[in-house]
C-alpha cells in the first residue's frame, strides 16, 4: 500500500474522502504510527488557523457596515442599454495613434480573443484607446477615495490602489465596468497638461466576465501586466485613504 | 433612497447581512489583520450592492460574496505586494480563550498562527480561508475560486503543512502531538 500523501491525510480528516478511500488511510495509519502522528500536526494545524480567525464570525456586524447594507442605495437597475455613452467626450475625437497601436498590440499578444468586450464596445473602445481619461473619469479620480464606487457615463466606476510612481506623479488603478464590458486601467495625474488632460491612461486591459459571479476579473496571465506596469511606473506603496485625500488637495493648486 | 427599493431587493440586503460575519472572518483570514479586513469588507458590500444585479436569486449569497472577497483582496493586493513587505502584525485583540485554560499561551500560540498566515502566498490563503476557516467543502471552495479540487487540495496541504512547520521551528506548541504516541 503506497504511503498516503498529506492530501489525502487532510481530506480523510476533512470528510472528503468516499469510504473507500477513507478506509485505505485508516489501514496505512494502522500500520505505520508515524503516520498518525503527521495527521494530528496537520489537523492542529488547522484547528489553530480555525480558531485564530475566528473573532468576527461570532460578533455582531459593525454599525456602519450593516447600515451600509441595508440601506446604501444598490446599482440595480438593468444597464445594458443605458451603458452607451450618452455624449462622446470631446477628447475621444483626438488621434493618438501611438496609444492606439500599443494597446492594440497589447491585446493581440494576449490572445485576447474571446473576451466579453469587442472593439465596438463604446464603453471598450472609448477608454481603451484614449490615453487622456473621459471628464467623467477624471473627475472621480480628483475626488473619490480609493474603493469607492461611482457612476460614469461609461459605466460603473471603482478606484482601487492609489499610489505615487518613480516621477512623483499621483496615479490610481481603477476599473469600468458597464454591465457587458469592462476595463482595469491605470492613470497617472500630469499637473503640467490643460485641465482636461491631465489624467493620462497609462495601461488597460480588458477584463473578462465570469459567467458564474458576473464579476469581471482580469484574464488569466494578465494579472501579472498589471504588475509589470506597476514596476516599470516605479509604483511606491499603496496609499492610505489620508495620503490620498492630501495628494486630491493639492490637484486643484 | 428606499422609496426604490422593492422587497426582494431588502431581502438580498437582508441576505448579504446574514452571512457578512462569515465574510468578515474570510477577510480577516485573508488581511490578517482585524482593520484591513473591515475595510477590505466595507469594500466587498459597496461593490455587491452595485452588482446586486448580477445576483442570481436562488444561487448562494455566501458563495457570491466569498468570490468578491477573494476578487477584491487580490486587486488591492497586487499593488501591495510590489513594495511592501510582510507585514508586522502586532495586533492581539478579542482572542477568545481557548478552553479556558492557559489563555495567554493560546492567545501567543494563535498570534503566531496569524503571522504564519499572513507570510503564505495568497493562493493558500484564499484555499485556508474557505475550506478550514469557513468550512466549506471542497468543491464549493475549487467552485467559489476557479481552480480544480485538485488544486485545492495540493494548496490546502502546502498552507496546513507550512503552519504545522512553522509552529514547530518555533519550539514549544503545546497542542503538538508526541511523535509515535
Amino acid at each position: 500500500m503506497t504511503r498516503p500523501s498529506d492530501e489525502m491525510l487532510i481530506a480523510y480528516a476533512d470528510g472528503e474522502l468516499d469510504e473507500a478511500a477513507a478506509s485505505e488511510v485508516e489501514a496505512a495509519i494502522a500500520d505505520a504510527p508515524e503516520l498518525g502522528a503527521q495527521l494530528r500536526r496537520l489537523v492542529t494545524a488547522g484547528v489553530l488557523a480555525e480558531r485564530a480567525f475566528a473573532a468576527p464570525a461570532a460578533e455582531p456586524i459593525p454599525d456602519n457596515i450593516a447600515q451600509f447594507v441595508l440601506s446604501a442605495p444598490a446599482g440595480d437597475r438593468p444597464r445594458r442599454p443605458a451603458a452607451r455613452p450618452r455624449a462622446r467626450p470631446r477628447s475621444a475625437g483626438r488621434a493618438w495613434p501611438m496609444a492606439l497601436a500599443a494597446c492594440f498590440a497589447l491585446l493581440a499578444g494576449l490572445g485576447l480573443g474571446r473576451w466579453t468586450g469587442t472593439a465596438e464596445s463604446p464603453a471598450v473602445a472609448g477608454l481603451s484607446l484614449q490615453p487622456a481619461a473621459s471628464p467623467a473619469i477624471a473627475d472621480a479620480l480628483d475626488r473619490m477615495p480609493s474603493y469607492a464606487v461611482a457612476e460614469v457615463p461609461a459605466g460603473s466606476l471603482t478606484v482601487l490602489d492609489s499610489f505615487d510612481d518613480a516621477a512623483g506623479r499621483f496615479c490610481r488603478i481603477y476599473t469600468v465596468d458597464d454591465g457587458t464590458a469592462a476595463l482595469e486601467a491605470i492613470a497617472c495625474h500630469e499637473a503640467d497638461r490643460p485641465a482636461a488632460d491631465r489624467w493620462r491612461v497609462v495601461t488597460a486591459l480588458p477584463l473578462v466576465a465570469d459567467d458564474t459571479d458576473g464579476v469581471f476579473r482580469l484574464a488569466g496571465g494578465t494579472a501579472s501586466l498589471v504588475d509589470a506596469a506597476l514596476a516599470a511606473l516605479g509604483a511606491g506603496p499603496p496609499l492610505d485613504p489620508a495620503a490620498v485625500s492630501d495628494r486630491q488637495a493639492a490637484l486643484g493648486r | 433612497m428606499t422609496d426604490e427599493t422593492d422587497a426582494t431587493e431588502d431581502d438580498l440586503r437582508e441576505e448579504m447581512l446574514a452571512v457578512l460575519p462569515r465574510v468578515r472572518r474570510f477577510a480577516y483570514a485573508l488581511t490578517a489583520s482585524r482593520v484591513e479586513g473591515d475595510d477590505l469588507v466595507q469594500a466587498v458590500c459597496e461593490r455587491a450592492l452595485a452588482r446586486l444585479h448580477q445576483f442570481r436569486p436562488g444561487s448562494r449569497m455566501d458563495s457570491w460574496l466569498f468570490r468578491i472577497t477573494q476578487t477584491t483582496w487580490v486587486e488591492r493586493h497586487r499593488a501591495e505586494r510590489l513594495r511592501r513587505p510582510a507585514a508586522e502584525l502586532s495586533e492581539v485583540q478579542d482572542i477568545p480563550g481557548v478552553d479556558g485554560r492557559t489563555v495567554v499561551e493560546a492567545r501567543l500560540t494563535l498570534e503566531r498562527v496569524r503571522r504564519i498566515v499572513a507570510g503564505l502566498p495568497e493562493d493558500q490563503r484564499s484555499v485556508l480561508g474557505l475550506v478550514t476557516i469557513d468550512g466549506r467543502s471542497y468543491r464549493e471552495a475549487a467552485e467559489s475560486l476557479g481552480i480544480p479540487v485538485g488544486t485545492v487540495m495540493s494548496r490546502l496541504a502546502r498552507a496546513r503543512r507550512r503552519i504545522a512547520e512553522a509552529l514547530g521551528e518555533e519550539g514549544n506548541l503545546s497542542a503538538r502531538p508526541a511523535d509515535g504516541a
